[in-house]
């Protein structure tokens, strides 16, 4: 009818505000959800952190106390944050170079069953989390099976989850399984290399290694840069393992920073304190984060030329 | 179209917001005019089932005058139960973990329950199950569950090794002890602990076992002449010569003796330890014996050793408790007297193992109703003489650490590492006295922060 006729015409104020409201009530779910479940007991747990309470909003006030005793008297606090950086230093990196390494080897340009590949190497990281931590307990135990492959060929077997040495390396090793998330990351990202990049390589005389050096690795930091993001915040917040597996021990050598804040709430019942534990994870986290942002200029290469 | 799709998002979202608001101030509702009370506990599969034929019983005992409705907690009860409590909106009745029920009581959350109790009814039930919060009775234990050595008789019969004592009178020296654990200690080549080729490092029955925790540790501790707390009450006592001479006895039967597997060697450990023979004695507690009479060998019972104040025992139990904001607590008693009753509902529980009365009267002392439960294959006969024997014995029970110390989580986290540190690494007595130190002023340094003692079931014995 008459918009077959019109010429191009803005929209109406009316349809603007219509769409505006339903905009809005698209989004409605979404924004009660975070106000009521995520940033008001954010909120909540701010006060709740000041009081002494144990269980319940009904704590005395005392101000900045819990605070003042994690950094003065708090005997855990060194423990837990040595063990999680430790873990992070070991997990991040070591998730990260298998699962490019593993992405890199599913890029490869007519390799026999492909798809098949890239599916099995995907598929153990939708396993639940706890299913999956089950599993390992298993495989690693100290008459496990990963004992036994490595007794068959010579090399000694480990306690690792119960041994102080071996237990953050272990739950690091079993962390590969999840990597299948970062490898498709990978893969999309190895896909978008523009192909005349590695001609160019090639017309100068490089080979694989400076393909390698000079192509793939830059154009492939923005999304390492995102991924060692995720990957930290999830490594600090490590706390699965220890609730399923090591309870912290042996002798704290796995007490995550996560597990502490835990059995603080859930099983010693101190919930305030729990509360002012989170605070200061929150603040740790988004310091680690903003140090990792700053130093992304100096490494992370953008296309659109921004930064380099 | 455009309407239709309104209309359906309009109702979509009303429907979700009419869902959230039922969600939040859902109760169910009362079936009639007569009372309901909610009763919450955990438990396996078998103690569920027990626990519903029981109030099955009981609601059709009282049909139209007053229902239970069991609420099974599969996981996570702690979580449950403080998000309940936080809520506003407590059980009537409900199981609670031994370690969380001092901060419930110092809250106000649980009822003090001496004005329901029949006369006298105090003096029918075990002296270490009864829960008291300044003076007054706040819970019974769930049910008595105390601590003895399980052995497997049939590693003792192969090796002709006689078995371990279960009279409080016979109870072994510890060179007795650490003798005994060495003739049942074989390697792979079949040698025992005190033969001249045995190899330490593969053995494939270890004489003794025992997790590495406090309770287990405390029984030894006791026996030895330490105790948790100082003499004047003031402080835990872990840097005393006896907790270190006890600690420095642990080390030495898992390094030196080697009858005792470190915590990460019992790790691997194949399902059923004691039936397949990974160690020959255990310490175990009575939850285990269900477990226990389902399988393929025989069952012993023993006390513990005596290293010089006799052999001691504890029950390390879950509480149960009437809550503060139920509004028919009188009720809530009626269903609490009616469930310890081991002929209500669940005497397949009672006599199958897992739960053990907490009133010894008529229970252990009438010879017919003991019969009731323990006349049966589950309960080898030394059952009665290391288990009910010795929860009799006041001044043989250790005090469970969670019955007056408060916040006991918070003190584990000093102690459990020390323990495991111990247990898993060969040390000298001065290594050993050192981490004892260090624990215990750990302790000191935060004991103003993990709040005060409860002397009600200290003063007499500590």
């Amino acid at each position: 009818m008459s918009t077959k006729t019109a010429a191009f015409k803005p929209p109406s104020r009316k349809l603007f505000k219509r769409n505006e409201i339903w905009g809005w009530l698209f989004a409605g779910p979404a924004i009660i959800g975070f106000l009521g479940f995520t940033l008001g007991p954010m909120i909540a747990s701010i006060y709740l952190s000041m009081t002494d309470s144990s269980l319940g909003f009904d704590g005395n006030w005392i101000g900045m106390a819990h605070y003042a005793r994690i950094f003065t008297a708090e005997p855990f606090i060194w423990i837990s944050v040595r063990v999680t950086l430790t873990f992070v230093a070991i997990a991040v990196p070591m998730h990260i170079i298998t699962a490019f390494f593993i992405a890199v080897l599913l890029n490869t340009e007519g390799l026999k069953g492909l798809k098949y590949w890239r599916t099995i190497a995907y598929v153990p990281s939708i396993v639940p989390g706890v299913a999956s931590m089950f599993l390992w307990r298993w495989i690693m135990n100290p008459r496990g099976l990963l004992n036994a492959a490595l007794e068959s060929v010579g090399i000694p077997g480990q306690n690792w989850f119960f041994d102080e040495f071996w237990v953050l390396p272990a739950i690091a090793f079993m962390g590969i399984w999840g990597i299948g998330g970062n490898m498709v990351i990978y893969l999309a990202g190895l896909q978008g290399v523009p192909r005349s990049y590695y001609d160019a390589i090639e017309v100068d005389g490089g080979g694989i290694f400076s393909k390698f050096r000079y192509c793939t690795l830059p154009m492939m930091t923005p999304v390492i840069f995102f991924t060692i993001i995720m990957g930290i915040i999830g490594g600090l917040q490590t706390f699965i393992p220890a609730l399923l597996v090591t309870e912290g021990g042996p002798n704290n050598a796995s007490l995550f920073y996560g597990w502490h804040i835990y059995r603080t709430a859930f099983i010693n019942f101190n919930m305030s304190y729990a509360a002012a534990l989170s605070w200061i994870m929150f603040l740790v986290i988004l310091a680690i984060t903003a140090i990792v942002f700053a130093t992304s200029k100096h490494w992370v290469y953008y296309e659109g030329g921004e930064s380099k | 179209m455009r309407k239709l799709v309104t209309t359906l998002l309009t109702v979509t979202m009303a429907l979700a917001v009419l869902g959230l608001a039922a969600a939040c101030g859902g109760s169910p509702a009362a079936s009639g005019d007569y009372p309901t009370l909610t009763f919450m506990y955990w438990g396996g599969l078998d103690e569920q089932n027990a626990v519903e034929a029981i109030i099955e019983d009981f609601n059709a005992q009282n049909e139209g005058r007053v229902r239970v409705i069991g609420e099974h907690i599969a996981a996570d009860f702690g979580t449950v139960m403080n998000t309940r409590l936080a809520a506003g909106n407590p059980p009537d009745i409900a199981y609670t973990a031994a370690g969380t029920f001092y901060t419930m009581a110092s809250e106000g959350h649980l009822l003090a329950v001496d004005h329901l109790l029949p006369p006298g009814f105090l003096d029918t039930v075990v002296h270490d199950a009864i829960w008291r919060y300044n003076g007054q009775v706040m819970g019974f234990s769930t049910a008595q569950v105390n601590l003895m050595i399980y052995y497997n008789a049939d590693i003792f019969a192969r090796h002709g090794v006689e078995r371990p004592p279960h009279r409080f009178d016979d109870a072994l020296s510890w060179d007795q002890f650490v003798n005994l654990a060495q003739r049942v200690t074989v390697d792979r080549n079949g040698n025992n602990a005190l033969h001249p080729d045995f190899n330490p490092n593969q053995i494939d029955t270890f004489g003794f076992n025992t997790g590495p925790w406090l309770n287990n540790i405390a029984l030894f501790a006791y026996s030895n002449g330490a105790r948790m707390l100082n003499e004047d009450l003031t402080n835990t006592d872990f840097d005393s010569p006896e907790w270190i001479d006890t600690m420095y006895k642990m080390n030495r039967l898992i390094h030196h003796y080697r009858v005792m597997p470190t915590p990460a060697e019992s790790e691997g450990f194949p399902e059923n330890p004691l039936m397949n023979g990974a160690f020959a004695m255990s310490i175990g507690g009575r939850w285990e014996m269900m477990a226990f009479a389902q399988l393929d060998f025989e069952l012993g019972c023993a006390v513990m050793p005596n290293l010089g104040h006799g052999a001691f025992t504890m029950s390390p139990p879950g509480v149960t408790s009437i809550f503060a904001g139920s509004e028919h607590p009188e009720l809530a008693w009626e269903f609490w007297e009616f469930k310890m009753d081991v002929e209500n509902g669940a005497t397949e529980l009672y006599a199958g193992g897992l739960w053990q009365p907490i009133q010894h009267d008529p229970w252990y002392t009438d010879p017919a109703a003991l019969a009731v439960w323990t006349d049966n294959d589950a309960h080898p006969a030394s059952f009665r003489y290391a288990a009910l024997d010795m929860a009799m014995r006041p001044s043989q029970i250790v005090p469970l650490p969670a019955s007056y110390l408060v916040r006991i989580g918070e003190h584990q986290q000093y102690v459990t590492p020390a323990i495991q540190e111990i247990m898993g690494n060969p040390m000298t007595f001065d290594q050993v006295a050192e981490t004892m130190r260090t624990v215990q002023q750990q302790i000191t340094d935060n004991a103003a922060f993990h709040g005060i003692f409860n002397y009600d079931n200290v003063l007499p014995r500590r």
